[in-house]
């Protein structure tokens, strides 16, 4: 396997488009890529598409709007993780030796979704008895608080700083400053999940062009190279220990630690899967930032805010951003292309060279989740 | 049991009786004696398929719980969920969880199953399955 490497990055603003089709909020993210990398369509030889809810054949759908058909093209779905996925497929077509240059982009409208489609496939047994995506972390949430005494505080504190973060950043959908009271206070959705705890429902596009590393000074005056990209998905639930520590995540960072050469801490910079602020907690003790039911210390420190020890989520994370499901795993690749290209304006983290992206969702019953994906970026 | 309850079970795979009342039907696996719920055709934990169908005990613990207050397809807010730990098996069944309003629920309660109403199809059939309650609750 070669190296290889990401020469362009592009984002829609992440927002409302109710009169903006799938195939053009689609087009949009990967031509912001295309425009970045500074190459033509034509240079494209593979394309894969990160979708949940939009039907078939994104990736044919999105790419003929950019003049490209009749090439190989790949679909996938793997719930939260499918922008992530979509990378990690073209990752290793370019890995291969099979192509030179691919496009990767997730895409999904999020907004005109019912509540109730925020849950697994039709068939899946706990779906049809009730359970939905803030219930299932709820459940998981409430025994997160109660093995290690995490305060509610210490929770809505995740809130609180990613949408300090999302001020700094311009794709951010919301951009103003919430305190511990108002995310304590507003609307009770799973308790103990309120309103201001949930990522907002959102629409929204993003895309990476990956290329050989041996060739992508071609095209890009600082590639920024892909040193791991590792996707895994839930053991059964009779395996897991405790509900309270996502064995998931944690396997899938320990394998991409292993794949760049790297350890937790060697991350400059990281994006994680935020769409419940608990999570967030959840996820430091997962990837190592810190020992497990350490988390609620390790917001209070304030180490996780820009200029921490380990700044997480400066984007203003899904908290800030949105979480549309296809297009979150990329969106948060762009973000620490930026930060590593020392592009990221208000919320650069000074001297970052390594970056992480997790995602981690979907339920299917019997199983802990669904999908997690991890991606180790590196500067050149 | 009165039949039309028997009759509108949401999925009658999923249950098994004896000869006083339904059970959840689990199965059993007869190398590594481990149960799992919904029924299987092979073993999760050795690979060995032929598993033995086994009822499931009617009580258990409250692992955790939510109250939701957003509708899904099948349930109108508010509705708890959680998952309860059954006895003897330790499976670890996703069920609404019902109770009295002047009733608190905590992590350990003793539980028990209910086969009763769960929601109504479009054609109005009132589809029945299984629920959680505290124990004591009647």
């Amino acid at each position: 396997m070669r190296k290889v490497s990401v020469i362009g990055v592009g984002s829609t603003l992440f927002g409302r488009y109710k009169d903006v089709s799938l195939e053009e909020l689609g087009r949009q993210g990967a031509e912001a890529a295309l425009e970045d990398a500074g190459i033509d369509p034509k240079d494209i030889e593979v394309v894969c598409s990160g979708n949940v809810y939009g039907g078939m054949c994104t990736a044919q759908a999105v790419s003929k709007e950019l003049g490209l058909a009749g090439l190989e093209m790949l679909n996938v779905e793997n719930a939260c993780a499918s922008g992530s996925t979509a990378f990690n497929f073209i990752h290793r077509i370019v890995a291969s030796g099979e192509c030179d240059i691919g496009l990767a982009f997730g895409v999904e409208k999020m907004t005109a979704l019912k509540p109730a489609q925020l849950a697994p496939a039709d068939s899946d047994l706990d779906g049809r008895m009730g359970l939905l995506f803030p219930a299932f972390f709820a459940l998981i949430m409430r025994r997160y608080l109660d093995k290690y005494g995490i305060s509610m505080e210490q929770v809505a504190g995740v809130s609180v700083k990613n949408r300090h973060h999302g001020c700094l950043n311009p794709y951010a959908q919301y951009k103003d400053e919430i305190t511990i009271d108002e995310v304590l206070n507003s609307r009770m959705i799973a308790d103990p999940i309120t309103l201001l705890q949930c990522c907002p429902n959102t629409d929204g596009a993003s895309a990476a062009i990956i290329c050989a590393t041996d060739l992508a000074h071609k095209y890009t005056s600082d590639p920024v190279e892909i040193a791991a990209s590792v996707i895994r998905s839930g053991d059964y639930q009779w395996r897991q220990k405790e509900l309270a520590f996502s064995d998931l995540t944690n396997k899938t960072a320990l394998k991409a630690y292993e794949v760049a050469g790297l350890g937790p801490r060697d991350i400059d910079v990281c994006e994680l899967h935020d769409a419940f602020a608990s999570n967030e907690l959840m996820h430091y003790e997962e990837l190592g930032f810190c020992e497990p039911g350490e988390g609620g210390k390790l917001i209070e420190s304030r180490e996780t805010y820009l200029g921490g020890r380990i700044p997480v989520n400066v984007s203003g994370g899904l908290l800030s951003k949105g979480h549309p499901l296809g297009a979150s795993g990329i969106g948060q690749i762009a973000e620490i292309v930026w930060q590593l290209r020392e592009q990221a304006g208000k919320r650069q983290v000074e001297g970052a060279k390594v970056g992480m992206a997790h995602m981690v969702g979907g339920a299917v019953t019997g199983l802990e989740s669904g999908s997690c994906g991890v991606t180790i970026l590196r500067k050149e | 049991m009165r039949e039309d309850m028997r009759k509108n079970l949401f999925d009658p795979g999923l249950f098994t009786e004896d000869t006083r009342a339904l059970m959840l039907k689990g199965s059993r696996c007869p190398d590594c004696d481990k149960t799992f719920f919904p029924p299987r055709g092979r073993c999760p934990a050795c690979l060995k398929s032929d598993l033995i169908p086994t009822p499931l005990s009617t009580r258990g613990t409250l692992y955790s719980y939510t109250t939701v207050n957003i509708p899904s397809k099948n349930f109108k807010p508010p509705y708890t969920v959680g998952y309860v730990e059954l006895k003897n098996s330790k499976v670890r069944v996703f069920s609404q969880i019902r109770f009295k309003e002047d009733q608190t629920v905590n992590i350990g309660m003793p539980m028990k199953m209910v086969i009763g109403h769960l929601w109504d199809e479009p054609d109005g059939t009132k589809t029945t399955g299984y629920y959680f309650e505290p124990e004591g609750k009647r």
